[in-house]
């Protein structure tokens, strides 16, 4: 603070005007001017040294040019193209990012790259299905331009640029930084990732030290095993339970060997009533063990009991145990387990095994179509089985099945789709993009039946699946469906007519921004050079 | 295309509206959709049908819905339409209601015109009218001359107050007192300065050298105070000035006589809108083609309004401007503009150095000490980074020669679009920092917001 300043802040009132004022090259003609008052020759001081700083200024300041970007192959899409993806970013309604999502992949497939003036936002994306589409498309450009804000250093992970340490900061940064850290050192080399999260993790609070775990997901191997296996001793339960999630996930921990020798207990075959059947036994309590281990204690939260227990306990086990352990096929399993008692949970606890063994163990394959249709049989009954989650598990089972019996599957259960409890808009988005013209046919014809009809409960149904089939169908397809809708007569007589003329709208909307964007991309004629063709001065 | 979609959104009142625009940017929405030489236009199906029209000339445009925005959906929606798809409007004949428009407008702007001249040269007024206005005139000049005086001392006497008991514990008095300086500079006629010092309660606390920055804005209120006790004996030219930052308006009238008039080919530069209370403020930046000078149009509107003059940055109008009597000359009003607007395709005259930049700034700062801030074009110049920890100035350009000035911020928008390489900046330059307000990169003027 100059001297002038520190005398006006303390006020002359208090110290007057100090005897020994630096020098100042303007106080010749400040002192010109005849004052009445120190506080007045302070404010003419003031003022005249601002207009000579302000009319004379030149700064020493020491700056680093920025290194201009590397030129890219493929060129940035177009103002055109900038403006639809701006009109999508900017859309309050869709909070939804699966139609960016779709334009990303658009881009990708016409070999452009974000237009230049969209790459601020892309960085700015959170939802990580978001980030995987935009990767791709940043091009050089976007890839430079990450590397001047912190927040979008996820753009930079695993770039040929990033020859930076994956730790640089770790110790000052936040903790969505630091996780944005470790997924990249996971990326590059798990196990040096691996220890320098063991060196600092005792030190985190808890909370912080269950997300940062969730981060070893990336690179998992049975390497990872003995950390995990010292956390599932952890004080905090949330740390525990991360641990044993992704414990249970490698078939040779030692963890899913003792899951595999506690399920010796939990099923048995017995004749019942001339017949072998299937029986569970699931324990009566949740003992220290089987707590360290990441299962559950339902009988102290009083959510569900031993059922609960069991769907927990199962789900640690990889299914194709069950074939060996009683030398009987899945389908003949399913079959013998329907009159139990805890029939729900054991086919509950089979989905889950088989969906999280399936990625490492083949083995398990099997099982995914047996289980699709017996959980089609117990889902049509009308059971409510959603203690469960047997939906949620359908779905996931469905995403495994082959993709043609996927589209044939769903062709039936769009038909009639009140028979079950599954929902079909999350199945929608398992089919493979873009859907076949019958598919879309046969949802489209759907949609105009129920608009025309006025099947309203009906409408909310097939409304839900409309914007995923914003994103899935062809593109060549898209004039003719918009032609289709804009025949359908539909009055504003109701507030369901209302929001299924919204609904309508939104859809016509998405469509519409597809085909735009394509053909602004196949239109679009080789852009202007990189702004380095403004020229140098003469 | 009649203007792009990154000019359509610096058009648009509000988000909201612009949001409303781009749903209705449908070619199922429209029909008579077309347009000529002169205009665009189309019929808008909303809960009626609406008649939208553009004029190309001068970028005017009119629904006949009741929205009370401007430019409303229905017009942005027929732009965005345009900038999607030229194709969209055929080329036709106008139909009856866009003639009629049209013609509206062409009287207007001849009747404008004739005002001008008439004013000019006033032959048939009655002399003793003349006389009696006049009169008139100096009674209400001189009433206001008192009211600002003693609004002026007594600010003085406020201004000495702070000085004599210290600035110490403003930061914590709230921006309540520069309020209450401001409105009362308002009740004594002087808002130019009122805007001014109540802008002084974003100052303080803000940094750790408010204190500098505050001390030297009220010394050179002070100075201000003291010319304003002497304007009777300041050159004509500086007392003008003096008493436009005080808040004085130069009337249509005087401005049509003494404005100087400049013919060029105005390039739209920059633009910046704020909005204080309920009225908004534009100042939009130009630099002429052939001359490279600078002027600057400022316009006012209540919210939600549209300004007089649609000015959208990117676009190059030749145009005659008026410049405000004064010593520095830089704001202008258009006068007449010589033919349709055309997008910028070609680099804008301005300073390939940043010392001919600062020397001009100190030119003007020498004619008007209380100019706030100057704008213009530093052309080939290259973004940099002060990387010290906890600098306040981050980033800066850099021109070819090593010379730099501090930005007040980075506009995202600017690293994205030059990627690192030279491109040309329009800028407002308040002798701290400069504020980006434009960038030519890819043969295109764009706004920076």
């Amino acid at each position: 603070m100059n001297d002038l300043a520190r005398t006006a802040l303390l006020g002359t009132g208090r110290s007057g005007l100090p005897s020994d004022l630096a020098a100042h090259p303007t106080d010749r003609l400040s002192s010109a001017v005849p004052t009445d008052s120190v506080e007045t020759q302070v404010l003419i001081r003031a003022g005249v040294r601002s207009i000579w700083e302000q009319a004379g200024r030149h700064f020493e300041t020491e700056v680093e040019p920025l290194s201009a970007d590397e030129v890219d192959p493929r060129s940035p899409g177009s103002a055109q193209v900038a403006a639809i993806l701006n009109e999508v970013a900017s859309d309050s309604q869709a909070n939804d990012p699966t139609l960016m999502i779709e334009l990303m992949h658009s881009l990708a497939a016409h070999e452009r790259t974000l237009p230049y003036e969209s790459l601020p936002d892309a960085l700015e994306a959170q939802a990580p299905a978001l980030r995987d589409a935009i990767l791709p498309v940043l091009g050089t450009r976007g890839v430079w331009l990450a590397h001047l804000d912190p927040r979008w250093s996820w753009a930079i992970r695993g770039t040929a640029t990033d020859d930076a340490d994956p730790f640089g900061g770790w110790d000052e940064g936040t903790i969505d930084e630091r996780c944005a850290m470790l997924e990249r050192g996971r990326a590059i080399d798990p196990a040096a990732a691996r220890e320098r999260l063991a060196a600092t993790l005792r030190s985190e609070r808890a909370d912080h030290r269950a997300k940062l775990i969730e981060r070893l997901a990336i690179g998992l191997s049975i390497d990872d095993e003995p950390l995990l296996e010292e956390l599932l001793d952890d004080r905090s339960s949330a740390v525990r339970e991360r641990a044993s999630a992704l414990l249970g996930r490698l078939p040779a921990s030692r963890l899913v060997g003792r899951a595999i020798e506690r399920g010796a207990a939990l099923l048995v075959i017995e004749p019942v009533d001339g017949a072998e059947r299937l029986v569970a036994s699931p324990p009566t309590e949740t003992t220290k063990e089987l707590k360290r281990d990441g299962l559950p204690d339902p009988f102290a939260s009083g959510s569900g009991g031993r059922g609960a227990l069991l769907v927990a306990m199962l789900a640690q086990v990889p299914p194709s145990i069950w074939c060996e352990r009683f030398g009987r096929s899945p389908s003949d399993l399913i079959e013998r387990i329907r009159e139990d008692r805890f029939a729900d949970a054991v086919l509950a606890g089979w989905c889950q095994g088989t969906l999280r063994f399936a990625e490492r163990e083949s083995r398990c394959d099997v099982w995914v179509e047996p289980l699709w249709r017996e959980l089609q049989r117990v889902l049509g009954d009308g059971r409510s089985s959603r203690q469960y989650r047997l939906s949620e598990s359908a779905v996931e089972l469905f995403g495994r099945l082959a993709p043609a019996q996927r589209i044939a599957e769903l062709g039936r259960l769009i038909d009639e789709p009140f028979r079950s409890e599954l929902p079909i808009g999350p199945l929608l988005a398992l089919l493979e993009r873009p859907w076949s013209s019958a598919t879309i046919e046969r949802l489209l014809r759907r949609l105009i039946d129920d608009l025309q009809g006025a099947r309203w409960e009906g409408f909310a149904v097939t409304a839900s699946w409309l914007p995923i089939t914003a994103i899935a169908t062809p593109v060549s397809l898209i004039p003719e469906i918009i032609a289709r809708l804009s025949r359908v007569e539909l009055r504003p007589n109701d507030y369901r007519a209302v929001n299924a003329i919204r609904a309508i709208e939104r859809f016509v909307t998405s469509l519409d921004r597809r085909l735009r964007l394509v053909r602004a991309l196949t239109n679009q004629n080789d852009p202007m050079p990189p702004s380095s063709e403004t020229s140098e001065p003469n | 295309m009649v203007l792009g979609a990154d000019q359509i959104e610096r058009l648009a009142p509000d988000a909201a509206s612009l949001a409303a625009g781009r749903k209705l940017a449908a070619a199922r929405h429209w029909s008579a959709l077309g347009s000529d030489n002169q205009a665009l236009w189309g019929i808008c199906q909303g809960s009626a049908n609406y008649l939208v029209k553009f004029d190309r000339a001068d970028q005017g445009y009119h629904c006949s819905c009741p929205s009370r925005k401007f430019p409303c959906k229905h017009v942005l929606a027929l732009l965005l339409i345009v900038a999607q798809d030229p194709d969209a409007a055929p080329k036709r004949d106008e139909p009856e209601w866009v003639v009629e428009w049209l013609a509206k407008r062409r009287a207007r702007d001849e009747k404008k015109t004739v005002r001008q001249h008439e004013t000019a040269s006033p032959a048939d007024v009655d002399p003793q009218a003349i006389a009696k206005a006049n009169a008139g005139r100096k009674r209400r000049e001189a009433q206001r001359d008192e009211r600002v005086s003693e609004g002026l001392e007594r600010l003085d006497l406020w201004l000495h107050d702070l000085i004599r008991n210290g600035l110490a514990d403003l930061a914590l008095r709230g921006s309540g007192i520069f309020a209450e300086q401001a409105k009362r500079l308002v009740d004594a006629q002087a808002p130019g300065l009122a805007n001014r010092v109540a802008r002084w309660s974003e100052i303080t606390g803000s940094g750790p050298d408010w204190h500098e920055r505050l001390l030297a804005e009220l010394g050179r209120t002070h100075l201000l105070i003291r010319a304003w006790r002497r304007i009777d004996e300041l050159p004509a030219p500086i007392a003008d000035e003096l008493r436009q930052h005080l808040g004085w308006n130069v009337t249509q009238d005087r401005l049509d006589a003494e404005g100087e008039a400049v013919d060029d080919s105005w390039i739209v530069v920059g633009q910046i809108e704020e909005q204080e209370d309920r009225l908004r403020s534009q100042r939009t930046w130009l630099v002429g083609r052939q001359a490279g000078q600078v002027a600057m149009v400022l316009q006012f509107a209540p919210a939600n309004q549209n300004f007089a003059e649609s000015l959208v940055v990117g676009m190059e109008q030749a145009a005659t401007l008026r410049r405000y009597p004064g010593t520095v000359g830089v704001r202008a009003r258009i006068a007449a503009r010589l033919g349709p607007p055309t997008p910028v395709t070609a680099r804008a005259p301005g300073d390939d150095r940043i010392v001919d930049w600062l020397d001009r700034f100190a030119d003007r700062i020498a004619a008007h000490p209380w100019l706030e801030r100057f704008a213009g074009v530093l052309r080939y110049v290259r973004l940099a980074r002060d990387s010290t920890p906890q600098s306040r100035h981050p980033w800066w350009i850099i021109d070819t020669g090593g010379d730099r000035l501090p930005l007040q911020r980075l506009p995202r928008r600017l690293a994205a679009l030059t990627g690192g390489h030279p491109f040309d900046l329009a800028a407002e330059w308040d002798g701290v920092s400069l504020l980006p307000i434009g960038l030519f990169a890819d043969r295109t003027w764009r706004g920076l917001p």
